[in-house]
């Protein structure tokens, strides 16, 4: 599949900002949090900025955005739609929650509407995922292991800006941290290892011809046409096999090595720093993981053209 | 209804021609048009709603050439609907047409991704989605003769391996053909897509034994120096 950025910025960014916005609600609403309703107000518009940026950057991709407001209207079968209506219904929700924190509002109808903001943002990861998942056509993405993976990566994106926000001071946060990535980890190797499976369909389901060898001999037409470019995206194995290591390295081991370390007190100095390196390196390292996430889906159309 | 195609696999010789009647009808029809990048430059570009590609099928006793014409198969599951955030994708009740309103579509590729068959096609100057649309703005028109009132690519077949009709229908032309075929085949049916139209498949064809044609006793005389002399 062709990884067009603004998609791979869309879904990194915005789980960032929903991720970072979970686990504030979270920690607040277990008395982890340990901040001032200032602090809280800048950090959670710290973490819309995020989602903001993401959900904009995710119109850049329509070739006809002026019709874009029309997306709310499949909510019973779209995952897209389903993501836009929640995303729209996450903007008052979310809002009232910080507002009622900025105005020192406590009460059990507080709690209720923290977890009305948790279930939604849940939601809301779950449904980028599905958008990807609910694809029978590309078997890489309609793959059980794809929404866990949103959802963990999410959680892990939003622990990791606490820890900038807070100086990662407290156990808790490093431990549960290194819990969210290092699950991400594993799904992932689980992920890479389950692309190498066969897939049910060949050029010999797509052409009929069950029992034959089958090649293209003329594809019909002399210059690259909107299916080639879209779904026979070709990148070497050479340079997938390095994004694969440079994104686990840069997503998970470094976060992982510089949590623990900043955990067992080993390094004191550039505690500021190390929490900047941390939260930048899952970023360029979502980053490459969603392009990876595109360059290794196999659309069947590819079949047509001779490619598996 | 459920209308849709025949294509005839043993009989299409890879003309594209209708690829062609299908650009000229639709350029001017109810989702056009559809306008080419550079059409005379070294690599042309534009929306296309049927494409036909060919491949070589190689079978142990009968190996053979295929000319494979492609476009909407019109599919009874339709994920390429179920997608569409817009609405702008949908799937008539009456006759089953899928088709792509132009007014509403936002162009974000999602029906294109769900769909198996490479069936839609952005169109980057208008910025939406194209497919064959049946050509429902002719097979209902009633200011056309009747025996007109059917798609631009089954009219211009000029070996009849494109047929159109009604598969609801037990006496139409596409029940008829693939009655005698062992009802057509459907396109990757491991996705449950459903596809509405149907391909035949080539038929067998007569053996012919190479064995045969290699052991023969060389022949004498003149045809026989001829044969030597040319032989490779």
């Amino acid at each position: 599949m062709h990884p067009a950025f603004s998609v791979l910025f869309f879904t990194v960014t915005s789980g960032f900002g929903y991720g970072f916005m979970l686990c504030l609600i979270v920690l607040q609403q277990l008395g982890l949090l340990d901040m001032g309703r200032e602090e809280f107000l800048l950090w959670s518009g710290v973490a819309f900025a995020l989602f903001t940026l993401g959900l904009m950057s995710s119109t850049l991709h329509l070739a006809n955005p002026k019709n874009a407001w029309r997306s709310f209207v499949r909510f019973r079968t779209s995952w897209l739609s389903r993501e836009g209506v929640f995303a729209i219904v996450g903007y008052p929700v979310l809002g009232a929650y910080v507002a009622a924190v900025w105005f020192g509002q406590t009460g059990l109808w507080l709690h209720v509407l923290a977890l009305v903001c948790i279930a939604l943002i849940l939601v809301l990861l779950y449904c980028t995922a599905m958008i990807y998942a609910s694809l029978k056509t590309i078997p890489q993405w309609h793959n059980k292991l794809v929404p866990p993976i949103f959802l963990t990566l999410g959680v892990s994106s939003g622990l990791v800006c606490v820890g900038l926000a807070k100086g990662w001071q407290h156990a808790e946060l490093s431990i549960t941290a290194l819990f969210f990535l290092g699950l991400s980890a594993i799904l992932k190797l689980q992920y890479f290892s389950s692309l190498g499976k066969p897939t049910r369909s060949s050029i010999n389901t797509a052409t009929s011809f069950s029992q034959a060898s089958v090649t293209l001999f003329d594809a019909g037409h002399s210059s690259q046409n909107f299916l080639q470019r879209e779904f026979v995206y070709e990148v070497g194995p050479k340079t997938t096999a390095l994004a694969r290591k440079a994104s686990l390295t840069m997503a998970f081991l470094a976060p992982l090595v510089l949590i623990a370390l900043l955990w067992s007190k080993t390094v004191t100095d550039y505690t500021q720093l190390a929490a900047w390196a941390i939260v930048i390196s899952l970023y360029v390292g979502l980053l490459l993981e969603r392009w990876l996430f595109f360059v290794e889906a196999k659309h069947v159309v590819r079949h047509y053209y001779d490619k598996s | 209804m459920k209308l849709g195609l025949v294509i005839d696999l043993d009989t299409c010789v890879g003309c594209h021609g209708c690829a062609t009647a299908c650009k000229q009808w639709n350029t001017s029809g109810t989702i056009g048009p559809l306008t080419d990048q550079q059409p005379y430059a070294e690599n042309p570009d534009g929306p296309w709603l049927n494409r036909i590609r060919t491949f070589e099928v190689e079978e142990a006793s009968s190996s053979k050439t295929v000319h494979f014409p492609m476009s909407c198969l019109h599919c009874e599951n339709a994920d390429c609907v179920t997608v569409c955030p817009t609405g702008a994708s949908y799937k008539r009740e009456e006759d089953g047409i899928v088709l792509v309103d132009q007014d509403k579509c936002m162009g974000c590729n999602l029906c294109a991704w769900a769909c198996p068959y490479g069936a839609r096609e952005l169109d980057t100057n208008q910025g939406t989605m194209k497919k064959c649309t049946l050509c429902v703005d002719r097979i209902y028109d009633q200011a056309l003769p009747e025996e007109d009132r059917k798609p631009a690519c089954v009219l211009t077949c000029p070996t009849n391996s494109r047929l159109f009709g009604d598969f609801d229908d037990p006496n139409s032309d596409v029940s008829r053909a693939i009655q005698g075929r062992d009802g057509g085949v459907d396109l990757m049916p491991e996705l449950g897509y459903q596809p509405t139209n149907k391909y035949l498949q080539p038929r067998p064809r007569k053996q012919v034994d190479e064995l045969s044609i290699s052991n023969q006793e060389p022949k004498s005389g003149l045809s026989g120096w001829i044969n030597k002399m040319i032989a490779r």
